[in-house]
């Protein structure tokens, strides 16, 4: 990695930043963008996520760490086979976009100007009968009544028209939510393979993580299995860190390491001191 | 009521964190759907959530079923009929053949 701090180019594998005033999660978030003032640094992968930056109060989901630094190896599962038949599926299913918004709209303005015309017929019968009731002529009163209920008729005609478009596109809309079923059944098969092997994962790395826990200056108990840790996070990620496969390098602050070489060879992974 | 149904990992996600937020307004949680109150409050939620997952968000607006006015009588006898049937195994199509109970076909194209 080549990064500038306190206005010098540091570059290596094993960089000292404990001299300048840096932000950690700051130049973790360089590292992974490879922006200022990190120059040049290899992209992370998925393990980096997790342990790429250590310090007091991280969190650190252990199983999914464990089973990411597996991964970063390069290690399989019985279950890969089948995850990616299964996101092969997934992407083969393209379902459309049918956005019924529009006709849902005309339909509703259609039924609206129904429910006006009907009040506007209703209000000039009652002209009719008014004028009629008075004796006045009802030519003129009738001639409006007549406009309106032609109007109305018109506008019955429209409205049962704009449902049938919208029940029409209901229709069409279900295939494409067929397919969307289809996909969201695959997903939650594929994302409980995921877990299934996530979790033989951590079962399996979980001997050779024991082994780097004893063999960092941390204090820590591991037992078995990833429910019986005991210790620090940062002893945890630590661990992690030196199993898994990492390029991007790991922000350690106040980390248990004097020198960057040391933590560099404990960690077997590219590193800078905080 | 309304009932929101959802077709995605992302919307179903959404639709739970929804129906946590305003246990009120959730009358039914169903996993991908949820049957909501048919408020303003529940009809904003809805359409907030269809806004944030186009095309992954169906909303519909329903009532209970009230089968003594809604359902031909002929329907309810029939359903009455079969559940009392001699023996669990018997199809529809072979329980209504030879009664005066309306076949499938009958049925199947007759809107309520």
């Amino acid at each position: 990695m080549i990064v500038e701090l306190a206005g010098e180019v540091r570059r290596g594998r094993a960089i000292d930043a404990r001299d300048a005033t840096v932000d950690p999660s700051g130049l973790f978030e360089a590292i992974r963008t490879g922006e200022p003032p990190v120059r040049s640094s290899l992209p992370p992968g998925p393990v980096h996520e997790h342990v790429g930056l250590v310090e007091l109060g991280m969190h650190l989901p252990l199983r999914t760490a464990l089973a990411a630094a597996a991964r970063s190896r390069g290690v399989l599962t019985e279950f890969d086979d089948a995850i990616a038949r299964l996101e092969s599926d997934i992407a083969a299913i393209d379902p459309g976009s049918v956005d019924l918004g529009p006709a849902r709209e005309r339909a509703a303005a259609a039924g609206q100007d129904l429910a006006a015309l009907r009040e506007r017929v209703a209000t000039l019968r009652g002209h009719v009968d008014a004028d009629r009731t008075a004796g006045r002529p009802t030519d003129a009163a009738t001639a409006d009544l007549r406009e309106a209920v032609t109007a109305l008729s018109e506008a019955e005609t429209d409205a049962i028209a704009a449902e049938q478009a919208l029940a029409a596109a209901e229709r069409g809309a279900r295939a494409a939510r067929d397919d969307r079923d289809r996909r969201l059944g695959l997903a939650d098969r594929r994302d409980n393979l995921v877990r299934r092997a996530r979790t033989v994962l951590a079962e399996r790395t979980y001997p050779r993580f024991r082994r780097a826990l004893d063999a960092l200056p941390v204090e820590a108990s591991a037992g078995e299995e990833p429910a019986d840790f005991e210790g620090a996070v940062t002893a945890a990620a630590l661990a992690v860190t030196r199993i898994a496969a990492l390029r991007a390098p790991v922000v350690v602050v106040d980390g248990p390491f004097s020198r960057p070489v040391e933590a560099r060879a404990a960690l077997d992974a590219p590193v800078v001191l905080v | 009521m309304l009932l929101v149904v959802t077709f995605s990992t992302e919307a179903r996600q959404s639709l739970r964190n929804s129906c946590r937020a305003h246990p009120a307004v959730a009358i039914r949680r169903l996993g991908r759907a949820a049957l909501c109150r048919e408020t303003e409050l529940g009809a904003l939620l809805a359409l907030r959530l269809r806004a944030k997952h186009p095309d992954d968000v169906v909303i519909e607006l329903t009532r209970p079923l009230n089968e003594f006015a809604d359902v031909p009588e002929r329907v309810r006898e029939a359903a009455r009929a079969f559940e009392d049937r001699e023996f669990p195994s018997t199809s529809y199509a072979n329980f209504a053949s030879g009664t005066a109970h309306p076949g499938a076909e009958d049925l199947r194209d007759v809107d309520l």
